[in-house]
């Protein structure tokens, strides 16, 4: 049919460094929740994010073959599309959530915190 | 289409018949009044373009229906026109543009969480803190020292600072002929400023839906003049028992249709501890078990440097191996016990508690069959290896629930 | 005087029955009694009906094995409107509780049914009703549109829809086994958690939308393929017919928002079973976040649901005209806008929750932002009348019965788009006001439009006119006295979903709409009345393939189309192709050769069921049985892929005896 030519078939080589790129990212993240490394929960969540949506990229270039040829450059608008909507819905709910947890939730201060805990040691 | 015409009038007659207060329209607080006006004028703004659209939805098809008499106007090819292309693009463009202007000005005015402060003839503001429960709403009045059930007293022309919370689900406060409505969350601390300008009794509720005795969750707001509020409030320091911890607790129980009742004090920080989630006897305050995660994944620096911090995550480590310590308990008995206390079911008795009165704690004397909760208990067990606190393995004991 | 299923506190668990116990048959309550007798006898008919006159394989072989997308297509219609029954059944059991619940009385429905009445009410007329009916209108239209010959993955057509009847089904069995859910059709936590919501009708929700939200997002895929894909050679997009722009438009909308949908209830599902804290009060869940991603969903959603009606004005207009649609470039531009723009609006459902003015003035502009596309619309509607010779069949008279009723509703939503006016109307009746007014008049109307109007291709004869007009005129005088009173109550200060009122000022509102919803009832009764008699007198009625001598290439098949569709392979120069064939006097060649079919399978309709025991399973914590169907649906499906023998040639002979024969009714 002449529908197969459309699609992009990798190389081996291809497949291999996927494959090994894909390994790594794994690798990294959990080894940086597995083992004591010393970094703020923050730090570590954000490199798993990073890591992830760089392995979302990997998946795509080296096993799906998304680039700008196929499909006369539609697969690449498809995906381009995709990566917009979810931009949209990863910015916009953290903007949103932000601000409604800064709305809603007021952290106490140190001196708030060591108040609380000195009543609720008073208080049982 | 005539039928159309008659509707609006027969409602009218209907409203003038009924006497209603329609109180988004003709409201009696500075909030509502804004609120009011602007709809009016994004009324104004979109019937200039709503008009005439229906109009010619039904002028067009009748005045060139197939069968007129006179079809020579009929343009078979004409499909396309730039000029009224740019014409139907541009007119509501500049109607949102305006209308967008009126939107930013509007609500930064009148955003629910910005102290009033329009004019200079108001008095003193007063601080309320109301807590939506099962179904009822608790306000209390921290500079006075009272609180009330299911009714809520204000000073006319003086700024309300209320502040808001849930003891359970989501609900929203709603006065319509005041101000509009805010949620209010369990765990949360929303905010809503509203003044009435005038004395009234105003019809207000719950705009969400919360639960079966969601319906008769209303109330009614008095806006009265200093004198009778300050009469109100010695009344309730006269008449009421007092709110602590314990008879707060006896309140969050679920009713439905409470009356009005009345406390003559309000233990010290109550309001903070509802939207603590921290009520109960040996639970931890959201805020603290948030300050605890931050410093305990600071690497255990900082976290070692405070010794009451230090105290803390030595009893909860004591405590996650069953024993009791001498310091505070940081933890809860069980991961579900705060929410086991609050199961709902749908006829709003409480699930877990026992149907006749008198015992506070939750729990069920001596069912032996596993329950639901139960089931879920032991599957997170096996499923997950360390709780959200990031705390070793912990025994699920089921002690008697 | 409540009657309601006396309820264990504390729920016993068999390992047979999971918590599924004769205590959760709800014989204690005489409205579901009355209701199960009534489903009863009538089943029983149908079954009787369907031996007698021998239907049982016609059933099976015909239709439910068909992936035939004009089959499939009008089975999503049926399945539609028997839902369509039990969510106006719903409705008017709403109306009628509030026309009676004034001024202290407590009405006949207590508030434990009360509150799954209006929750089932909303799930069932979103997701298997205007789901049902915008997947069956573009399944039956697109594909004749675009000279195809069916979609791009027939069978996974075919389980779409059997997973979309799952869903339904699972539905209609809280009614009679268990409850439903008591929370609203959107579901918010915590009164949705494990906490707020024990016993099974919030399981029911969770499973019978995410079987069938596999459904609609596979639909997606399977659209937007076929329309990228699968086009008539020539037809490029800027010939399609707009119906078909506004299906690729709803069908991206599908594959990007439902996913969202799945992950957000799939968290709700954790949460409930396994005592996650994605949206619980305590131990870090954040309820607020369900609302938000929700409505992530929830946003694009009414947009999915309104834009394919939006393409049948379209061609309803231009073909009642006698002129092309106005502006067809326009229209495409504005439907992509509109798709877009609906990502970038769904903080305009919760204003009141207090995300602060930076956050609401953003949403609430682009909220005003989006109505300029659709206003454009209108107007291009508006200009393809102009100057035309305009024909009131029933199609046109439901159209523009819809463009003045949606243009009305369009208004209020914009005043709601406001941030300080939401904050006096969120929740209240102006807001159901609204969006009854945009979704009746928008979807509904439009639905039976493209019924009436596609119908005579679909069956080879058309429905009775009169009783399509009866049908039009109950409709549009209940809706507005159902709906106006609304916008007063709101205007009050009246909340959605109280089930009883202090202010017995309010009832002649609340009777005057219920009032209006026994109007519409009768528009819905005049139309089931029309199938019926136009189905007994349809050797009268027959009409050729193309009654409204229309533009676009559905039309130029015969009615009902060959399963084939097209004898051959079309040649498409332009946009309203069989516009210009038929003024060239265009006719089909008896040149046939052999046509390349998918077999029909029952391997949609095993799967479905599977997933429905396993869906059920689960509800009912029978874990045994959620094991078994799950791995039932794993191995089949596994079977299934060794099916090699999935297609066949249609012979020259069968294409020339299907094309002499012409249609029959």
């Amino acid at each position: 049919m002449s529908e197969h030519s459309a699609h992009s078939h990798g190389t081996m080589s291809q497949l291999m460094i996927g494959f090994g790129l894909a390994a790594l990212l794994s690798i990294i993240p959990f080894y940086l929740v597995m083992a004591d490394t010393g970094l703020s929960s923050t730090a570590v969540i954000a490199v798993i994010m990073i890591l992830a949506a760089i392995q979302i990229i990997v998946h795509l270039v080296f096993f799906l073959h998304v680039n700008r040829e196929v499909e006369g450059g539609w697969t690449f608008a498809a995906t381009i599309f995709a990566v917009i909507v979810l931009v949209i819905v990863l910015a916009g709910s953290i903007w949103v959530m932000y601000n409604m947890n800064t709305n809603m939730m007021p952290m106490p201060s140190e001196e708030e915190m060591l108040e609380m805990m000195s009543l609720q040691n008073q208080q049982g | 289409m005539l039928k159309h015409l008659k509707l609006p009038l027969m409602l009218m007659a209907a409203v003038s018949l009924a006497g209603c207060q329609y109180e988004v329209l003709a409201p009696s607080g500075w909030v509502a009044v804004q609120e009011r006006n602007l709809l009016i004028i994004s009324t104004v703004l979109m019937l200039l373009i709503i008009v005439p659209v229906i109009f010619m939805t039904v002028y067009f098809p009748w005045k060139y229906r197939a069968d007129r008499e006179d079809t020579s106007d009929y343009a078979p090819e004409w499909a396309h026109s730039t000029k009224l292309e740019l014409i139907v693009w541009s007119v509501p463009v500049v109607i949102v543009a305006i209308l967008g202007v009126f939107l930013a000005i509007y609500t930064y005015r009148l955003d629910p969480y910005r102290p009033l402060d329009h004019t200079e003839n108001m008095g003193e503001p007063i601080e309320v803190e109301a807590v939506s429960l099962d179904w009822k709403w608790l306000f209390i009045y921290p500079e006075e020292g009272v609180a009330s059930v299911n009714e809520l007293y204000i000073p006319e022309g003086r700024p309300v600072n209320m502040k808001l919370s849930s003891s359970t689900v989501m609900n929203t406060f709603w006065v319509p002929a005041l101000a509009g409505m805010v949620y209010s969350m369990a765990g949360m601390e929303t905010q809503l400023h509203f003044i009435a300008d005038e004395q009234g009794e105003f019809q207000s509720r719950s705009a969400h839906y919360s639960g079966p005795g969601f319906s008769q969750m209303v109330f009614k707001t008095h806006a009265v003049s200093d004198d009778d509020y300050n009469a109100w409030i010695e009344k309730l320091k006269g008449e009421g028992a007092p709110l602590t911890r314990a008879s707060y607790l006896e309140l969050e129980k679920p009713t439905i249709a409470a009356p009005i009742s009345y406390y003559s004090s309000v233990e010290e920080g109550l309001f903070d501890r509802v939207v603590g989630l921290c009520v109960e006897e040996n639970k931890i305050c959201m805020g603290e078990m948030m300050m605890l995660d931050m410093h305990r994944h600071a690497g255990n620096l900082e976290g070692a440097e405070t010794p009451d911090a230090a105290a803390t995550e030595h009893d909860a480590e004591a405590n996650a191996e069953g024993e009791h310590s001498e310091g505070m308990n940081v933890l809860p008995k069980s991961l579900f016990e705060y929410d086991k206390q609050r199961s709902i079911d749908g006829h709003g008795h409480l699930i877990g508690a026992p149907s006749d009165e008198g015992q506070d704690d939750a729990h069920n004397g001596g069912m032996e069959e596993i329950s639901a909760l139960d089931v879920r208990r032991m599957m997170a067990a096996a499923a997950l290896s360390s709780d959200g606190l990031c705390l070793p393995n912990q025994e699920y004991a089921s002690n008697g629930n | 005087m409540a009657t309601e299923v006396a309820q264990t506190t504390q729920e016993s668990i068999s390992p047979i029955f999971g918590r599924l116990s004769l205590e959760s048959i709800p014989y204690h309550e005489p409205i579901l009694i009355f209701t199960f007798l009534g489903v009863a006898v009538a089943g029983l008919i149908v079954l009787g009906l369907m031996t007698y006159y021998k239907a049982w394989k016609p059933l099976w072989t015909d239709w439910v094995t068909t992936i035939d997308h004009k089959k499939i297509g009008i089975m999503y219609m049926v399945l539609g409107f028997i839902m369509f029954v039990r969510g106006f059944a719903d409705a008017l059991m709403m109306r009628l509780q509030q026309a009676m619940a004034a001024g202290g009385a407590e009405g006949y429905l207590p508030a434990h049914h009360y509150d799954q009445v209006f929750t089932a009410h909303g799930v069932i007329m979103i997701f298997f009703v205007a789901m049902a009916f915008i997947t069956g209108i573009m399944n039956f239209v697109m594909p004749l549109q675009i000279g195809a010959r069916d979609v791009a993955f027939p069978f996974l057509n075919n389980f779409s829809f059997w997973m979309t009847v799952a869903g339904a089904l699972l539905v209609n069995l809280s009614l009679f086994i268990g409850e439903f859910a008591r929370v609203g059709w959107l579901a918010f936590p915590p009164l949705s958690g494990a906490a707020y919501s024990t016993g099974p009708g919030m399981d029911y929700y969770l499973w019978a939308l995410q079987i069938a939200g596999i459904g609609t997002t596979l639909s997606g895929v399977n659209m937007v393929a076929t329309i990228f894909k699968m086009r008539a050679p020539g037809m490029k997009l800027f010939d399609m017919p707009i119906f078909t722009w506004t299906a690729l438009c709803t069908n991206i909308l599908i594959v990007a928002a439902f996913p969202v949908l799945t992950a957000t209830l799939t968290m709700l599902t954790l949460d409930r079973y396994l005592g996650t804290h994605f949206f619980t009060n305590d131990l870090g869940g954040n309820p607020m976040m369900y609302v938000n991603l929700i409505w992530i969903w929830g946003h694009p959603e009414v947009y999915i649901l309104i834009l394919p009606l939006f393409g049948v004005f379209s061609e309803i207009v231009a073909t009642f005209s006698r002129k092309p649609l106005f502006g067809y470039k326009t229209m495409v531009w504005a439907t992509a806008c509109i798709m877009v723009l609906s990502f970038v609006v769904w903080l305009h459902h919760f204003f009141t929750m207090g995300s602060g003015a930076n956050v609401n003035t953003f949403f609430g502009i682009t909220t005003m932002i989006i109505a300029v596309p659709t206003g454009v619309k209108i107007f291009n509607w508006l200009f393809t009348m102009y100057k035309g010779r305009v024909h009131f069949e029933v199609p046109m008279l439901w159209v523009i019965g819809a463009i003045v009723t949606f243009t009305i509703g369009g208004m209020t939503g914009v005043m709601l788009a406001i941030p300080p006016v939401d904050f006096q109307f969120h929740n209240s009746l102006f807001l159901i006001a609204h969006f009854h007014n945009v979704i009746i008049g928008g979807v509904v109307w439009g639905v039976y439009a493209a019924v009436y109007y596609w119908w005579p291709k679909a069956f080879g004869f058309k429905l009775h006119d009169g009783l399509g007009k009866a049908s039009f005129w109950c409709w549009f005088v209940g809706f507005y006295l159902a709906f106006m009173p609304l916008y007063a109550l709101g205007l009050i200060g009246v909340t959605r979903r109280i089930n009883s009122y202090d202010d017995p000022a309010w009832q002649p509102y609340f009777v005057i709409a219920a009032i209006g919803a026994v109007m519409i009832l009768f528009g819905i009764l005049f139309t089931f009345a029309n199938f019926a008699y136009s189905i007994y007198k349809r050797k009268e009625l027959a009409c050729g393939s193309d009654p409204w001598d229309a533009r676009t290439l559905d039309w130029a098949t015969q009615s009902p189309p060959a399963k084939y569709n097209f004898p051959q392979d079309l040649h498409i120069r332009g946009r309203d192709e069989f516009w210009r064939m038929k003024q060239e006097g265009f006719k089909w060649s008896k040149n046939y050769s052999p046509i390349h079919m998918p077999h029909y399978t029952h391997a949609g309709f095993v799967l479905s069921a599977l997933a429905m025991i396993f869906g059920f399973a689960m509800i009912w914590y029978i874990w045994w049985l959620a094991v078994v169907a799950f791995v039932g649906v794993v191995s089949f499906t596994i079977y299934h892929t060794f099916n090699y023998n999935r297609d066949y040639y249609i012979p020259t002979e069968e294409i020339a005896e299907t094309e002499a024969k012409g249609a029959t009714v």
